[in-house]
């Protein structure tokens, strides 16, 4: 096993300090500082759990709005070519319409809906509308009618004659610029990253051992799926409420598309029924925006299911090609390249092998190392976030790679994984500055072996084959150093006692609402269910970057923390002031300020009270947090499937996750964000992937035939370890969960499918019992 | 035109609403009775984010034609409880941590009370079962089994088929 304090920075000096750290951390209810904690590590109940168990709780369909109209959109039915012509004027005559709306009348601005800033050059190509055709269910008009059945009828009314072109659908094709989608061809910027001599060590190599993986485009299937209610008022001021994940991002789009100023545009953040990445951009809103432009009414658009799988995005699919280095029966090298699909649009594409290569080099400590990341454009559905952001893609493609080679080399999966593992505190060979913190993914590894018992033997049953399999991956903690990590908070405090947080950030779910509070109410020793959260609004809370790239516990708590212990502060102060004494003879206790002089105590409620009429000042402190830092959440899980041989079919029997979060906040809370993302994973490796045509239509966009896994599918026996070991720029030692969760999942059951047939060789996920049963009946 | 006045049974009251033939369920649940507590999650009957129940049986109220609710006895999420008073599987819910994003619960809840109805002691089997056409993207589904188990240990249901 690891030992627990080798390798820290600066190892003469803070040894000591961390072991002892990591001691008292073993208990859950103490802080680094020694002190006993109240609220951190407990797992309080989610923000507005009674109300979604009731089904109370308000998301925006459920909404109100007065005089509302409703929205639809006719969507291309071919993948690539050209609008000859359109006619909207029976349409526009039909009962109950007010607006039809095409690329004729409405902003031709040309921008990217995935920008950060006013000042983000980022390659831009989306339109509201187009009359060049660049996939499968773009959008080609819209109408706003009094009911949604008038708003459809009134789409079947719209003729559209259309020049089809061929689709470009593979990567290497599209790479090749053999059709081009745009003038300047398909390629998107490149990712090229190395360390080491690659050339000399593959030129020195014993043995050069090679794979492929295609995975696939999945989509992310919030249970809610895209609505938007826009309102173009008669100031000219346009609202705009939505479930996004980044309200601020949100503004400058909209405010680049219609040459709007910010003062001009207000995006507020809904209830959220799930994200996964897919809410981050511009999908509905511009559409939304033009049709209230017109009517001057609040106009609602809700996409069904098939508009949200085809007409939002879906994980990049990709194809990875790699090649390990090995010499002596040691791995020296591993070269990658990957396309990466990005379908018509860049968006925030081109920085996916970016953040993949942050990551890469965090795994495993080989003597060189490249990676070669070449994104491209075609004609499929729209790419873009989803949980994970590369890594999924990446590490199955290493993981499989890795099991390969010990097959190879005749050693055991988790030993041969431990070897190379970096270790806390190590330098990262990339970037130095970029630090690896206090990475434990060798923890994950050896003590999920453990709990899973990796070394006993597999269960043998007549007509079933088992096998065992597991994968490690990491993802990060926020978008330091490629972007400014910022985030805003403002605390008020009533003088009755009672606290508001104000926040950018908008929890996706998850519940980072209840965190952030027990943060805040840890410092302030105040209950974290009192503390009223005010929640994403352009207008009325301050800035976020957006809710991806995992920030919300690392960026968001590390700016709890700022704001709280500001608001400390000031109240130490005041009670000081109070006591005619100094800050640091004061104890703040819950709900009251006690002098430790003479033990005398003032009731906040008299203090703020005081403060306000004779001081003058009510107490609202604001902070920004910007991190500096991105360590890596790592994960080592462990799966043990059966494959019946009748038929090919795959049960999950056992599954085993441990996970390096740090500190566990809310424990509950880690372990749905683990649950959710074993789920993901499952149909990850097994079940999900959207299927196109040879023209590129989809054929599977409907939850009948594209199978998410069900509560009788999943494995019956789930069991997680959370390695707590705090990491130094972590608040309260915590590090993110939510992507990190899926990342390791498909190559753990990949592993466990090609230990059951015998050292069986995938380059395709999904994999389907089909594929199985072939190479079953092969053997 | 194409609308009929139709009478309906729902939670225990009884409610008329003047329907399209070929409005669904959820449609004439959400837009003409504001029953927002069910959801649209997909519109084919294949998410369970709108589940009610009819006649004793968790169904999906997205593909449910409403003028044929005519005459049954549906219960919706409104009727099951409220944060006021919420149902024994409610509170098991939030005390099992089985809520995330919230959007699928309404029907979690709902199949979930249809089962307690009809077998009040189900093993963890069978509740997984009962939820196979009720899709969470959050939660991997253990919470939602552990709350359903939390909510029959409490022995409610005996009593509530007594």
């Amino acid at each position: 096993m690891l030992n627990k304090c080798e390798n820290t920075p600066n190892a003469s000096s803070s040894t000591s300090a961390t072991c002892y750290q990591e001691q008292l951390l073993q208990d859950l209810e103490v802080s680094p500082s020694g002190e006993k904690l109240d609220y951190v590590g407990r797992s309080h109940k989610i923000d507005l759990g009674w109300q979604k168990a009731t089904g109370e709780a308000v998301y925006l369909d459920d909404m109100e709005f007065h005089n509302l109209l409703h929205g639809r959109i006719l969507r291309s039915n071919i993948a690539h070519g050209k609008i000859k012509s359109i006619d909207t004027s029976e349409a526009e005559k039909m009962p109950g319409v007010h607006a039809v709306v095409t690329y004729k009348n409405t902003s031709q601005v040309v921008f990217n809906g995935l920008v950060r800033s006013i000042d983000d050059d980022w390659p831009a190509t989306e339109q509201i509308f187009s009359a060049t055709i660049r996939q499968y269910g773009q959008p080609i008009a819209a109408v706003a009618a009094d009911t949604v059945r008038q708003a459809d009828e009134a789409l079947k009314a719209i003729t559209v004659d259309y020049e089809q072109l061929e689709p470009i659908l593979d990567l290497e094709d599209a790479y090749s610029n053999r059709i081009k989608l745009y003038p300047e061809g398909n390629r998107l910027p490149e990712t090229l990253k190395e360390t080491g001599d690659l050339e000399q060590v593959f030129s020195q190599a014993d043995n050069i051992i090679e794979s492929k993986l295609d995975t696939p485009m999945i989509h992310h299937l919030s249970m809610e799926t895209h609505v938007c209610v826009a309102h173009w008022d008669n100031e000219d001021k346009l609202t705009v409420w939505c479930p996004h994940q980044g309200v601020f991002g949100a503004q400058i789009v909209l405010s680049k598309i219609f040459q709007k100023p910010y003062a001009d545009i207000r995006v507020i953040r809904t209830l959220m029924g799930g994200a996964f990445g897919v809410k981050v951009g511009i999908i509905a809103e511009p559409i939304c925006a033009e049709l209230s432009r017109l009517t001057k009414r609040p106009v609602k658009i809700r996409f069904d299911r098939k508009e949200s799988m085809i007409g939002s995005w879906t994980r990049h699919s990709a194809r990875l090609y790699l090649r390990a280095a090995i010499k002596d029966g040691r791995i020296t090298g591993l070269d990658i390249s990957e396309y990466l699909n990005s379908g018509p649009h860049c968006g925030g594409t081109h920085f996916i092998p970016v953040a993949q290569a942050g990551k890469l080099f965090k795994l495993y400590k080989f003597d060189a190392m490249r990676f070669h990341g070449m994104p491209v454009l075609t004609n499929t559905p729209l790419q873009g976030a989803m949980r994970g952001f590369g890594s999924p893609q990446l590490f199955t493609a290493i993981e499989l790679l890795i099991d390969k080679i010990a097959r190879e080399l005749n050693e055991d999966p988790v030993q041969i994984r431990e070897q190379y593992l970096f270790k806390p505190y190590d330098e990262n060979p990339l970037s130095p500055e970029d630090v690896m913190g206090n990475c434990r993914s060798i923890d994950c590894l050896l003590e999920g072996a453990e709990a899973f018992s990796w070394q006993d033997e597999l269960p043998v049953e007549g007509g079933y084959l088992y096998g065992k399999g597991v994968g490690v991956g990491l993802h990060g903690n926020g978008v330091a150093p490629h972007a400014p990590d910022l985030t805003g908070m403002t605390l008020y405090l009533h003088e009755d006692g009672s606290y508001v947080l104000s926040t950018g950030i908008c929890d996706h779910g998850g519940g980072s609402y209840m965190l952030l509070a027990q943060i805040v109410g840890e410092i302030l020793k105040v209950k974290p269910e009192s503390i009223r959260i005010k929640k994403p609004d352009t207008e009325n809370t301050p800035y976020d970057l957006g809710a991806y790239g995992s920030r919300n516990t690392w960026v968001g708590g590390n700016c709890a923390v700022k704001v709280a212990n500001k608001m400390k502060d000031k109240l130490l102060q005041h009670a000081a002031w109070y006591f005619d004494t100094t800050p640091d003879q004061i104890e703040i206790t819950h709900g009251s300020f006690t002098n430790s002089i003479d033990s005398e105590t003032v009731s906040i409620r008299k203090l703020l009270n005081k403060v306000l009429y004779e001081k003058k000042e009510r107490l609202i402190v604001s902070e920004y947090f910007s991190s500096q830092q991105n360590a890596g959440s790592y994960g080592a899980h462990f799966a043990l499937v059966r494959i019946e041989k009748a038929s090919g079919k795959v049960e999950v029997v056992r599954y085993l996750a441990a996970a390096d979060v740090g500190k566990a906040i809310n424990p509950k809370l880690v372990e749905g964000q683990l649950e959710g993302g074993i789920q993901m994973g499952l149909g990850y490796a097994l079940s999900e992937e959207i299927l196109l045509d040879e023209q590129g239509v989809p054929t599977n966009a409907n939850l009948k035939r594209y199978h998410v896994f069900t509560a009788d599918e999943m494995p019956k026996a789930i069991e997680l370890k959370l390695i707590e070991k705090y990491e130094d720029y972590g608040p309260f030692g915590a590090k993110s969960i939510g992507e990190a969760a899926t990342v390791p999942v498909a190559s753990a059951i990949v592993n466990a499918i090609s230990n059951a047939l015998g050292g069986e060789v995938f380059e395709k996920i999904p994999i389907h019992k089909e594929e199985i049963l072939e190479r079953i009946n092969k053997r | 035109m194409d609308k009929k006045l139709v009478t309906l049974n729902i939670n225990g009251k009884s409610v008329q609403a003047n329907v399209h033939k070929k409005d669904t369920l959820l449609f004439v649940l959400r837009e003409e009775l504001g029953l927002k507590g069910a959801k649209y999650g997909c519109g084919t009957g294949d998410c369970g984010a709108c589940k009610v129940i009819i006649d004793g049986e968790a169904k999906n109220a997205c593909v449910t034609p409403a003028i044929r609710c005519e005459g049954k006895i549906i219960t919706t999420i409104e009727g099951i409880g409220n944060t006021e008073n919420p149902h024994p599987i409610q509170e098991a819910f939030v005390e099992t941590h089985a809520v995330q994003c919230g959007f699928c619960t309404p029907g979690m809840v709902v199949s979930a009370k249809a089962l307690l109805d009809r077998n009040s002691k189900p093993t963890r089997e069978e509740i997984r079962e009962a939820l196979k056409n009720n899709i969470c993207r959050c939660t991997g589904y253990e919470k939602i089994v552990d709350a359903i188990e939390l909510a029959a240990s409490k022995e409610v249901f005996d009593a509530e088929q007594m």
